[in-house]
């Protein structure tokens, strides 16, 4: 958590293998992720990591199903089954031939969810997911990531500028210029 | 003689590459699958390839030899040809060999047959080029140089192919298991020499020739082959008669569907069979993954298959031929013995010999018309034979396009490759060639005509 311009989002790019670290170690899961090839950085985000961004990012032109299909095809091979199973985990069964254009952000959002956690990541890094959300939808977002949490047993980092969203976790890290000034468990 | 040289440097070389390849393939599958005590029956494999080439070039061998040998490297082609495809589909999970499964796997079976396919696999080659690199030599005078030169060539390819070995680390591993390894050495066999023996064997048949091509070829010479006495289902006459019914190609069409159908089978079966993924993987993306990794396996390991499949289909087209309507066929000139000779002007009356077209004449020997052919080369030599092979009944040869081909067998003879012994080439005779006439002796004439006879008197049968 920090202000705009305290260096949250670089350091999740930083911890998804997105840009690499001028100095220092990056270890997920016992692996130094600055240590890998392209390739099997790439491997590794594939198979560990997913991400939720503030913008969707879906393809305007595939349905829901097809877009969280993509994620699958480009880790091994698409299943639409399964591809519909994890879409009505987050609650769009009844949106699965919906294209994105069709869909609410808070909508879009959870496409989002279940693209990213289609494949079985164990870090699920996701920055500002509820940024382009309204009260209502930042919460249902965030009851879905919480229940998801709780069923599958995946890290989740959250980047955030917004206090509501922060006690949802179990660990706050506040940032400013690019330093940690704080990291503190959430009270319950 | 520079010209006899360098042909011998060149098929030195040649087999040099076609050896360095197999046994570095055969060694990186052999380190790969924990099979190194193989490499032993490898070798001893490879010395008594050696020693049978030696052979036959120090000793005099006979016609019958000869034409053992020139089929062999057909067969041999052919049975690691349907060994890989059988393989193939064992791959596949198809229980092929019931009782005997995992027999491949016994030590006191691989050794011998390891010892067994290298001789089988590398001797008819060696042997042919020692044979060809010998008749070489003849052609120039028994010159030791045209041997060593060969000699030469073999080594150096062998040296050639140590240093990359030493330098260049390939991993072929994900794309060679034993079915590929076999296909891929069918191929090497069938692109580095194997071609005409196969063309001979019908499995690719020379040209178009229709349904008594294929029943000669295939069923007859086989059986004639396997020492089977001749049957009237066997009977050209019988074959005619269904291929009335079958039309004149169905022979050409049926060994290409002979040749490529079970690769087709194989991939079919590969790909469209379900990857069975194993009951303690439960988490989907992990069961996504392996079943992915599978199927990256199969699609490597088909590679070769595809390639295989390619270069059968690109030699059997380049190999069908024409039919026998575009084959110029000129009338034999009568000639006579002038004083131990026969003697041809170069020029005559609506005849040039160096007009590139093919010319015919005929000499009577002991009542027997024999017919003698002469034809400008590319290289502007003139090529000088018998108008019949070692193989075929003395049907003769005619002129197409590209080639000039067996009347007998229909199979396509290079003009380059006119002059040279061997195989289905007329057999050449050796001449005199001055700025007016080219001079043949009688006695090479009938020394060849002796050789064509001694050929086709050891295959009996329909001739």
């Amino acid at each position: 958590m920090g202000p705009s311009g305290s260096g949250k989002s670089t350091l999740l790019n930083i911890l998804g293998g997105l840009d690499r670290p001028t100095a220092g170690v990056v270890s997920i899961n016992g692996t130094d992720i600055n240590a890998l090839t392209e390739d099997g950085l790439a491997r590794f985000r594939r198979e560990t990591i997913g991400f939720v961004f503030q913008q969707s990012h879906l393809i305007p032109y595939l349905d829901a199903t097809e877009n969280v299909m993509l994620a699958q095809y480009f880790h091994s091979i698409p299943d639409r089954r399964e591809a519909e199973e994890a879409l009505g985990r987050v609650g769009l069964g009844r949106r699965l031939r919906h294209r994105p254009a069709q869909l609410s952000g808070g909508e879009q959002q959870r496409v989002c969810i279940a693209r990213a956690l289609i494949n079985n990541p164990s870090l699920l890094l996701a920055d500002e997911p509820t940024g382009n959300l309204d009260r209502a939808n930042t919460k249902n977002i965030l009851e879905l990531l919480k229940d998801l949490h709780g069923q599958e047993r995946f890290t989740v980092v959250v980047v955030t500028h917004d206090p509501y969203v922060s006690p949802w976790g179990r660990r706050i890290i506040s940032m400013e210029d690019g330093r940690i000034i704080r990291d503190e468990p959430v009270r319950s | 003689m520079s010209r006899f040289v360098l042909e011998a440097l060149f098929i030195g070389a040649k087999e040099g590459v076609k050896l360095s390849l197999c046994v570095l393939l055969v060694l990186a599958y052999l380190r790969n699958g924990g099979l190194a005590y193989l490499k032993r029956p490898l070798a001893a494999g490879l010395a008594v390839v050696f020693l049978a080439s030696f052979i036959v070039m120090t000793v005099d061998v006979t016609v019958g030899t000869r034409d053992t040998i020139v089929k062999m490297i057909g067969y041999v082609f052919g049975l690691f040809y349907f060994f890989s495809v059988g393989a193939l589909f064992h791959a596949t999970g198809t229980d092929l060999l019931g009782p005997f499964s995992g027999i491949a796997e016994k030590k006191a079976v691989l050794i011998p047959a390891t010892l067994a396919l290298t001789i089988l696999y590398f001797v008819p080659d060696m042997a042919g080029s020692s044979l060809y690199v010998t008749d070489l030599s003849g052609m120039a005078g028994g010159a030791l140089l045209v041997r060593a030169a060969a000699g030469a060539g073999f080594a150096l390819s062998l040296a050639g192919a140590y240093l990359l070995s030493r330098f260049v680390r390939v991993d072929l591993s994900r794309l060679f298991g034993l079915p590929q390894l076999l296909l891929a050495l069918a191929l090497i066999k069938l692109l580095a020499g194997g071609v005409h023996g196969f063309a001979e064997l019908s499995l690719i048949p020379a040209v178009q020739a229709g349904l008594r091509k294929l029943i000669h070829d295939v069923v007859h010479q086989t059986f004639v082959f396997l020492m089977v006495p001749d049957h009237a289902l066997l009977s050209t006459t019988t074959w005619n008669f269904i291929a009335v019914l079958f039309g004149e190609t169905a022979g050409l069409w049926l060994s290409l569907v002979l040749l490529s159908l079970p690769l087709i089978l194989f991939i079919v079966k590969h790909f469209g069979e379900q990857v069975a993924v194993p009951d303690g993987i439960s988490v989907p993306a992990r069961r996504r993954s392996f079943v992915k990794s599978i199927q990256d396996q199969r699609v490597l390991k088909s590679l070769p298959v595809l390639v295989f499949l390619l270069c059968i289909m690109s030699v059997w087209f380049s190999q069908r031929g024409e039919g026998t309507s575009g084959i110029a066929v000129p009338t034999a000139v009568p000639v006579v013995d002038e004083g131990g000779a026969v003697v041809i002007p170069l020029q005559a009356t609506q005849r040039d010999l160096r007009d590139g077209a093919l010319h015919k004449f005929s000499l009577s020997l002991d009542g027997e018309a024999v017919r003698l052919l002469i034809m400008r080369k590319p290289d502007g030599t003139l090529a000088t034979c018998l108008d019949a092979c070692e193989i075929c009944p003395p049907d003769g040869y005619g002129q197409a396009r590209e080639h000039v081909v067996c009347l007998y067998c229909m199979t396509p003879i290079p003009f380059d490759t006119v002059g040279k012994p061997g195989g289905c080439n007329p057999i050449p005779l050796p001449a005199l060639v001055t700025d007016k006439d080219v001079r043949i002796q009688v006695t090479d004439i009938e020394r060849a005509w002796a050789l064509m006879k001694s050929g086709q008197s050891k295959g009996g049968g329909e001739r």
